[in-house]
């Protein structure tokens, strides 16, 4: 069965081309299109997608907006948000939106699709090195954070682990290298942690595991 | 700016106040005192000869040195009061003491003394004056005593007076200094504090305006880039030369946003705002003019056909019209107001038009909102001006180039520079 997209973004051409980009793909298939935020929100209610690639600077309902709608229509799915400019602040405005990821406009065609795969199958964490810097510096400030910290209670000592290792931006199989258990095994301890914090991705694992203090931000200058 | 004459003061009022503000008031004080010096050089020395019979070359002598402290104590008071203590003292021991007449402290050394706490009070700090006058008091009471015990009453009754004139102007002096002082420091913290101001003011215009621009640029950039990188998805009979082309052309400009990435980074002091709507242009004119009529101002867009501009240019016009719209709502918030916007040959022309209103407050701004507006139309090779209208309204003017030229000059006109 092939990945469901829909591709939302107020400039037709960055529609047009993500869209025909991603046509061209096995087992890529494209639902839906949307120029702004209400679109989106109606096309992904509609077409049910596996992922949106979500522009963060859409008139009417910006993506960051869009994304907390979209995604608390349907758990299911993943929203890879573009943007042009590598602002953290709306970044991480995204993820805690419930983005999975993102992505610059501008990355080369194979990385897009790639991202794409990775945002649906969610078994890694995208862009690792940039969204953990960008998590670093904001779930540690007040300012970022919103109602207490989560707690880690209900967490095994494993589990706990597996929640470092995902933190740390490594993806299941080099979890299963680290702590020599099998990727399956990192699989169901990942789908527990995230059940068991009510979490919907990595990603926001990553926030929950710096802001409950489990990791603590690297000193910085 | 044709605005900014019916701020300045007229001509003659003009010229007085700044040759007023060149004039040294140190100077002023010392030929003061300097004449006043002349003065009372000559009474005490004629009536120190006649009354207390002094020595015609020791009277003289004696009331120079005295008189000379008081030019002396506007500029170092310290050495002033010291000489003033050691000459009235020296004109009382080395004078008779003239029966029924008042001693030790003569009428003549009295005004000279008042006159030279006065300024010392004045120019230096309340201790060396209050020290300074009882420098001159003490010794000459001791003296009294000293020399005259017989007569100690009337020597009493003279000092008394003394002390109540002389204390009276220390005290004034004293007051007026301190006064002085903390107008001056004051003055001086209002005026930096403005300069600040409107230095912040223009600062973050100036960054907003290279922020827009920027991300304007990086947009469309972007666009470049995916366009380029989707053509052999869109185009499917482009030849391999054609898609070599595409690919280079989305490589060049991916490394022209990475550049204009680090360019961001320093142009976005870290409060990025959180707006995440596209920038605007001229069809956002509109929603302009209906916030501003929510607003209740009373004012019409007038539009001929609809101009197309690019994102730059766009976005200029609509900056320049949001600050016209802005300053017309403070100076004139009853007036009617015009915004037009058409095309003209090879321009588009904005004109924010107000009719005659009376004008609020004091009617000053600070000309940043101008500066800002005349900033953002250079960014694009375009101008604005302001002007008053015939009919006593004001209007702003701005003509940008429907295609993006070169910018007009070289760059940003310089801070404090124009109004």
């Amino acid at each position: 069965m092939s990945l469901r997209v829909v591709v939302a973004d107020d400039q037709a051409m960055v529609r047009a081309g993500f869209a025909a980009l991603l046509r061209a793909q096995d087992g890529i298939e494209v639902v839906g299109e949307a120029q702004n935020g209400e679109e989106v929100v109606a096309v992904a209610a509609q077409t049910h997608p596996d992922v949106v690639l979500m522009d963060v600077r859409m008139p009417i309902l910006d993506g960051i907006e869009a994304t907390r709608i979209v995604v608390a229509a349907d758990e299911r799915v993943r929203v890879l948000m573009l943007t042009t400019f590598d602002i953290d602040e709306y970044v991480f405005a995204a993820i805690r939106a419930g983005a999975s990821g993102f992505l610059l406009k501008d990355a080369p065609p194979d990385e897009l699709v790639a991202a794409v795969r990775v945002v649906a199958r969610g078994d890694a964490l995208l862009s690792p090195g940039v969204t953990r810097r960008m998590i670093e510096r904001f779930a540690s400030s007040a300012t970022a954070r919103q109602g207490p910290p989560p707690a880690l209670t209900g967490l095994t000592d494993r589990e706990r682990e597996v929640l470092i290792q995902i933190a740390a931006g490594r993806s299941n199989t080099e979890i299963a290298g680290t702590l020599f258990i099998a990727e399956q095994t990192v699989k169901s301890h990942v789908s527990r942690v995230l059940g068991k914090l009510g979490l919907r991705d990595r990603a926001q694992a990553v926030v929950a595991a710096y802001e409950s203090g489990l990791v603590v931000p690297a000193i910085r200058e | 700016m044709p605005d900014s004459r019916r701020w300045n003061l007229p001509a003659w009022l003009h010229r007085t106040v700044s040759l007023a503000g060149r004039v040294d008031p140190v100077a002023v004080a010392l030929l003061l005192a300097t004449v006043a010096a002349i003065v009372l050089l000559s009474v005490e020395a004629s009536i120190g000869v006649r009354v207390y019979r002094l020595p015609l070359v020791l009277a003289f002598a004696l009331a120079t040195l005295h008189a000379a402290a008081l030019p002396l104590a506007v500029v170092r008071p310290l050495l002033a009061t010291i000489l003033a203590a050691v000459a009235s003292l020296g004109l009382q021991i080395a004078g008779e003491r003239p029966e029924g007449g008042p001693w030790p402290w003569w009428p003549a050394m009295i005004v000279t003394q008042s006159l030279i706490v006065l300024l010392v009070g004045l120019t230096g700090s309340w201790r060396v004056a209050v020290v300074g006058w009882l420098a001159g008091l003490v010794p000459s009471a001791t003296a009294a005593l000293l020399l005259h015990p017989a007569n100690s009453d009337d020597a009493s009754t003279n000092i008394v007076v003394h002390v109540s004139v002389t204390g009276a102007t220390l005290l004034l002096g004293i007051l007026l200094g301190q006064w002085q002082l903390i107008r001056g420091q004051l003055l001086r913290e209002r005026v930096v504090s403005a300069e600040e101001y409107s230095r912040r003011l223009l600062a973050e215009d100036r960054a907003r305006i290279a922020r827009e621009l920027h991300d304007v640029v990086a947009h469309s950039m972007s666009m470049i880039n995916v366009q380029a990188s989707t053509a052999r998805y869109r185009h499917t009979e482009l030849d391999q030369r054609s898609l070599h082309e595409f690919d280079e052309i989305a490589a060049s400009s991916r490394q022209a946003l990475t550049e204009m990435r680090s360019l961001l980074g320093v142009l976005r002091p870290g409060d990025a705002e959180g707006d995440l709507a596209p920038q605007p242009d001229l069809d956002g004119l509109a929603d302009l003019v209906e916030q501003a009529q929510r607003a209740g101002m009373d004012v019409v867009l007038e539009r001929a056909d609809p101009v197309s501009v690019s994102e730059l240019v766009g976005l200029a016009g609509y900056r320049i019209v949001q600050e016209a719209l802005t300053n017309a709502s403070r100076h004139a918030p009853a007036a009617r107001v015009v915004v037009r916007c058409e095309g003209i040959s090879r321009d588009v022309v904005l004109t924010v038009t107000n009719s005659a209103a009376a004008p609020v407050g004091d009617g000053r701004g600070t000309g940043l909102g101008l500066i800002g507006m005349s900033e953002r139309a250079a960014s694009v090779g375009g101008t604005v001006t302001a002007e008053r209208t015939p009919d006593g309204g004001f209007t702003v003017r701005a003509v940008l180039p429907l295609l993006d030229g070169p910018p007009h000059g070289d760059r940003l006109p310089a801070v404090g520079d124009g109004s």
